[in-house]
């Protein structure tokens, strides 16, 4: 899978999440009678995705080291979202990423476990002039 | 499998919610404390569903139930009745959130919801019509919303009311009801048969491969289609396909629009509403119970109406212009604007001399059966406001 040009050679699994924030008022009671709440909904927020993989040398693409496939994980915060082009599967459109993990164990001279925390930004919804 | 309105859940595999209710304690010196209640919270909590493409009752793959869950927080709480064990009332889901395991063949998802009982609300309309613009004076500012014939109980300010009309749909009969240029509030009750009343023609948009998309994130493309049960447009490169449903005859191909179409998204995706918006040509617009489709474009000069078979003129009022086909129906395109005129021979009805560099607002559609296309029309332009809500009992 890649998102722009940076490749992570195993997705193990991808967490999707809508959220929409959600209140409640408990208006006054009126002439006596409790008025039971009132929930309001706000306007809904761009979905997130967790997306749990790991870096491996030998099905790496171009056969990249872990510390250079590392390397190129953590430059995606850094990157212009219309750089981030993501096409895995039926995804679609661009990614914000947020934050960027790596579980160190004592199996990382093999294969290093990274989890991305991202904004999914879904074309032509979001920047309609650069398709994926 | 259980449903939530128009949504299948194959399982729910928990449900955990409660109620929460503040409690002041006073203590005083000389006499045991007092305790004072607040209102209780609404019942609030999540579910644990199972994704499943085997159970499905509408056999509908990953891709579409989970588009289905994650379009959850964004529609409003009253398109998800739902029924099951000793609970009945609606769902307002305020986080859904779907884990995906390619290695899996069910995937598990979570909802963050409240639950709102139906011996406490009820699903309602907040309704004020009013005119679209003021190219045309069209008088009485009224409108219709559609509610199935299933339901009963249906009120306004007034008391009682009765519809308009009633309309066939593949799913069932909706009622059409009337309201007026002033808010006002039309409440209704469900049957006992508590969710299928979202599941009688309400909107819904698909791709070329028939997946139905049920959030605005999914994009469309060429070969995308609308329906309502009543009126289905698709959408190809070229022009605009239009079919019709007849209870007698069922779905009916009438020709196409010069609409043509290339990549979009659902700007809108409710039971009552879906707009697709087609980046670099148009959008297009269906509602429920209504046999039109709303086109809003730009950079064309004429909107035109293809038929496969032989058309007859029927009027021309100036803001709309209407034909027969062979099978004895009524066939309207309706402007917003006082551009362009009307024309028509055997095959064609065409508005045309429009300016290329404005933006336009058509209304393409078939008469009901049980009204006239002046009505109909009218309706239609002035539908203005009309949002769902709940209302306290």
């Amino acid at each position: 899978m890649n998102i722009g040009s940076v490749e992570i050679p195993i997705i193990f699994n991808i967490e999707e999440s809508s959220e929409t924030e959600v209140d409640e008022i408990d208006p006054l009671p009126q002439q006596g009678n409790e008025i039971d709440p009132v929930v309001v909904k706000h306007e809904p927020s761009v979905q997130q995705l967790t997306i749990i993989g790991y870096l491996n040398e030998e099905l790496h693409s171009s056969n990249k080291t872990l510390s250079e496939q590392k390397k190129d994980i953590k430059g995606l915060r850094d990157n212009s979202v219309t750089d981030n082009t993501f096409t895995y599967r039926n995804y679609n459109g661009h990614l914000l990423v947020e934050d960027v993990s790596f579980s160190d164990n004592l199996q990382n001279s093999i294969v290093n476990e990274v989890q991305l925390d991202v904004r999914y930004l879904p074309w032509p919804k979001y920047y309609k002039d650069n398709k994926p | 499998m259980v449903w939530m309105g128009d949504i299948d859940i194959p399982w729910i595999t928990s449900k955990d919610t409660s109620i929460s209710k503040d409690v002041v304690e006073k203590n005083f010196v000389d006499n045991p404390p007092t305790i004072f209640e607040k209102t209780a919270g609404v019942e609030s909590g999540s579910y644990t569903f199972i994704l499943n493409e085997e159970v499905h009752q509408r056999s509908e793959i990953f891709e579409e139930q989970i588009d289905a869950v994650e379009s959850m927080p964004s529609r409003h709480g009253v398109e998800f009745p739902f029924k099951l064990l000793g609970d009945q009332g609606h769902i307002i889901v305020d986080t859904a959130t779907v884990s995906i395991t390619p290695s899996q063949t069910f995937r598990e998802a979570e909802v963050d919801l409240r639950f709102m009982e139906k011996s406490d609300y009820q699903p309602a309309f907040k309704a004020q019509a009013g005119a679209f613009n003021d190219s045309y004076d069209l008088t009485p500012v009224k409108s219709t919303v559609a509610i199935p014939d299933t339901v009963s109980g249906v009120e306004d300010s007034t008391g009682s009311i009765s519809p308009e009309y009633y309309v066939d749909t593949e799913d069932g009969k909706l009622d059409l009801y009337l309201y007026d240029d002033v808010e006002d509030v039309i409440q209704y009750l469900r049957p006992s048969d508590y969710t299928s009343g979202e599941r009688i023609g309400v909107c819904r948009l698909y791709t070329v491969n028939d997946l139905r998309i049920y959030s605005t994130s999914k994009p469309i493309g060429t070969g995308s289609y609308l329906s309502n049960s009543y009126i289905r447009p698709t959408f190809d490169s070229s022009q605009t396909d239009v079919e019709i449903y007849d209870v007698f005859q069922g779905w009916q191909s009438m020709g196409s629009v010069n609409m043509s179409a290339g990549d979009g998204y659902a700007s809108t995706n409710t039971n009552y509403e879906i707009e697709v918006d087609f980046i670099d040509s148009f959008n297009a617009q269906i509602y429920r119970g209504k046999p039109a489709i709303r086109f809003d474009f730009t950079g064309e000069t004429k909107f035109e109406f293809t038929a496969n078979d032989t058309l007859s003129f029927i009027e021309d009022l100036g803001h709309y212009a209407a034909v027969e086909n062979e099978d004895g129906k009524d066939i309207f395109i309706a402007k917003a604007t006082t551009d362009g005129s009307f024309s028509n021979d055997s095959s064609h009805l065409t508005l045309s001399g429009l300016d290329d560099s404005k933006s336009y607002t058509v209304w393409f559609g078939v008469k009901p059966a049980r009204t006239f296309t002046n009505t109909f029309v009218r309706r239609l332009f002035n539908q203005d406001k009309l949002e769902r809500t709940f209302i306290q009992k």
